[in-house]
């Protein structure tokens, strides 16, 4: 017990996040050896008994788990019951939220034509803050105006055609930022 | 007449193909193994004397293939086939090939497979030997008059069902005369868009009908017995989940009055060796006639349990020509056996099959349990055959000890790689109907919800976690289990916790 405890004292606070259905508990290592869960202290004591079985001691109560961890998480069997897990470090959810900030800032949309046509009339400026579903920029093709209206809201970074230019299917016409 | 039996081909795969090598060894019979290529490492490979490929995966090109199964036969000098259930088992045409091989098919003559198999023609057979089948119209009616005396005769409610039928569509119930005409034309219209066939049958609809059949055994010298009935309403698509012997609503008068009609049904199609006579029984216990399943069938080992006799020692025995060594009045049943099939299927999710690799099994033991299974852990459950995994079978000296002791079983049951059904045996079994025996064939229908499935309880929850963060943080080393247990462990202490044990919860 005070090997155990000695050699985790070693290390430093380890915290990770499990998710059960929608259910999410906070795991947490602490160099002194305690752990846990929703901030609560707990009494853990786990063996390895085979490959995936394990005995799972706490307060006295004894509980049987075979786990197994595949593509999608972890799968338990606690008592016979089988119990779905996934799981995510502290360290793996930070950068996943610096990852969907930085996306999110640097998120460009581009507007694209979606058939040869020619440029009618651009109905923004570089800088403007547009909203989803504003008008950018009106297209002719076979003797039809078209109006191209943004797919989401954003500040118009590049202006790439003017009026009169003829256009190809696919052709970028603006950038959103 | 007698005949001996040195060596038989099993003519199938999984747990029955494991059941009769195990019978065959028992008895000193040596054993023939086929398998496809999706088996080629499965149980009864393993476990038969010698092994044979049959084909490719798809049943239809290997264990269904009468020539081949008949060559091998030949090759492995087979003296007997057995049949097993599902595949060849109830094919008429290949019970006289093998015979014709000069083979013994252990089950019925063909006649009486042929026979029973043929729904119109098993109801005159057995109707002649003064058997009971539920009351309908031989032919189609066309005319509501006849519709209408036919209800008169027999009373409401009735059944109008489509000729051509299948999946309720073209089905009426109808419980009064004012609602008939109706009932008749919207069927027959139904039956005409669904089928391209308005033709519609009539017939006595029976109210809360209860799935009962009676395990018959005769030898080839006309001796006939039963050994009792086997309560299956209990099923879900029509395909049956919970079985148990004996059934609630069948007391010893009911038992013997339907054991000696299931008995004149088997002798009125000359029948030997082993089958089983399947009746609907309404809530009335007025029982008919629904069919004869010419075959060993999937619940048998619960007559096994309940009576102590081996069905499959019985069917090699009659096969050889022996006589019965017992008589009706020395079958003697012991207590209450109740079997549920384990399925890889997810009951979370609309009983979706579920197929790959089992990567753990740990199957129950213990006292009054029987596990009957086919395949071992890594193991596959393919989507070419049956997705039955394994009968688990509990035997006491009660029904409320029986269901408490596969409760237990059901529990202690490990298994993963594949999502199986266990939670909705346990929702059968803790069922307040079930409990008190007040079910029919709607059971599932009627009860049934997935939300209603029993869910971890929040302290299993908790371990769940913990375990998991604890295996990701690999605070739990796999070194081998001479080094110190200090290597193989984590124990951090905290504030005591609030965790209550359940280990008993179930058992209330």
């Amino acid at each position: 017990m005070e090997n155990s405890s000695s050699r985790l004292s070693e290390v430093n606070v380890a915290s990770y996040y499990v998710t059960i259905d929608v259910r999410e508990y906070a795991v947490k290592f602490k160099p002194d050896g305690s752990v846990l869960v929703n901030d609560a202290p707990v009494d853990v004591d786990l063996r390895r008994q085979d490959t995936r079985t394990f005995s799972f001691l706490s307060d006295g109560s004894s509980k049987k788990v075979v786990a197994e961890k595949n593509a999608d998480g972890y799968h338990l069997l606690v008592d016979g019951t089988l119990i779905e897990a996934t799981i995510e470090s502290e360290r793996d959810r930070l950068l996943r939220a610096f990852d969907t900030q930085a996306k999110t800032a640097h998120k460009r949309t581009e507007v694209r034509a979606p058939m040869p046509a020619l440029v009618v009339r651009v109905e923004v400026e570089v800088g403007q803050e547009v909203v989803a579903g504003q008008g950018l920029i009106i297209l002719e093709a076979m003797k039809m105006e078209n109006e191209i209206k943004a797919s989401a809201s954003g500040k118009v970074k590049e202006i790439l055609v003017g009026k009169g230019k003829p256009v190809e299917k696919g052709e970028r016409l603006i950038i959103l930022e | 007449m007698k005949r001996e039996i040195k060596k038989v081909l099993i003519a199938n795969r999984g747990e029955i193909a494991v059941r009769i090598i195990r019978a065959c060894q028992e008895m000193g019979i040596g054993t023939v193994a086929i398998y496809s290529d999706a088996d080629r490492t499965s149980p009864h490979v393993l476990m038969a004397d010698q092994a044979y490929r049959i084909g490719p995966a798809p049943s239809r090109e290997s264990y269904l293939v009468t020539e081949k199964i008949l060559e091998i036969a030949t090759l492995s000098g087979a003296d007997a086939i057995h049949p097993g259930y599902g595949f060849l088992s109830e094919n008429a045409s290949f019970a006289s090939r093998v015979l014709e091989a000069g083979i013994e098919f252990i089950g019925p003559r063909p006649e009486s497979i042929h026979t029973m198999g043929d729904k119109t023609e098993a109801r005159k057979v057995v109707s002649a030997a003064g058997v009971p089948t539920v009351p309908g119209t031989a032919d189609a009616v066309s005319d509501e008059k006849l519709v209408r005396d036919f209800a008169r005769e027999f009373g409401y409610p009735i059944l109008i069902k489509a000729a051509a039928g299948g999946g309720g569509k073209g089905m009426r119930v109808v419980s009064s005369e004012s609602q008939l005409a109706a009932a008749f034309a919207g069927a027959q219209s139904e039956a005409l868009s669904a089928f391209g066939d308005g033709r519609v049958y009539v017939e006595k609809y029976l109210e809360r009908p209860r799935h009962i059949e009676f395990q018959i055994l005769a030898d080839k010298y006309g001796n006939t017995i039963h050994l009792g009935e086997r309560e299956c309403s209990i099923q879900r698509r029509h395909q049956k989940v919970v079985e148990e012997t004996p059934s609630v609503i069948v007391d010893d008068d009911l038992r013997s009055r339907m054991g000696r009609m299931a008995v004149a049904a088997a002798r009125a199609c000359k029948y030997e060796n082993a089958g089983t006579i399947e009746c609907l029984v309404d809530k009335d216990r007025n029982f008919y006639f629904l069919e004869m399943n010419t075959r060993l069938q999937v619940e048998h080992p619960v007559t096994e349990m309940r009576t102590g006799i081996d069905i499959v020692h019985q069917q090699l025995r009659i096969a050889m020509g022996e006589r019965l060594a017992f008589a009706q009045g020395d079958v003697q049943f012991r207590g209450h056996a109740i079997e549920c099939r384990i399925y890889a299927e997810d009951p979370f999710n609309n009983f979706l099959p579920s197929t790959g690799t089992i990567t753990h099994l740990k199957p129950s033991q213990g006292f009054g349990i029987r596990e009957d299974r086919g395949v071992e852990q890594g193991g596959e459950i393919s989507v070419y055959y049956d997705p039955m995994i394994s009968k688990l079978v509990a035997h006491a000296q009660t029904r409320d000890d029986a269901i408490l002791k596969l409760k237990r079983a059901l529990h202690e049951y490990e298994i993963l790689g594949v999502r199986v059904n266990i939670p909705f045996n346990l929702f059968v079994l803790d069922h307040p109907c079930f409990r008190s025996g007040e079910f029919d064939t709607h059971f599932v229908a009627t009860h049934f919800r997935p939300e209603l499935l029993r869910q971890a309880s929040e302290s299993d929850n908790t371990a769940a976690a913990l375990v998991t963060a604890m295996l990701e943080d690999g605070r739990v080393h796999s070194t081998s289990t001479s080094n110190h247990n200090q290597n193989n462990s984590v124990s951090i202490n905290g504030v005591g916790s609030k965790w209550k044990t359940r280990r008993l919860d179930y058992l209330r």
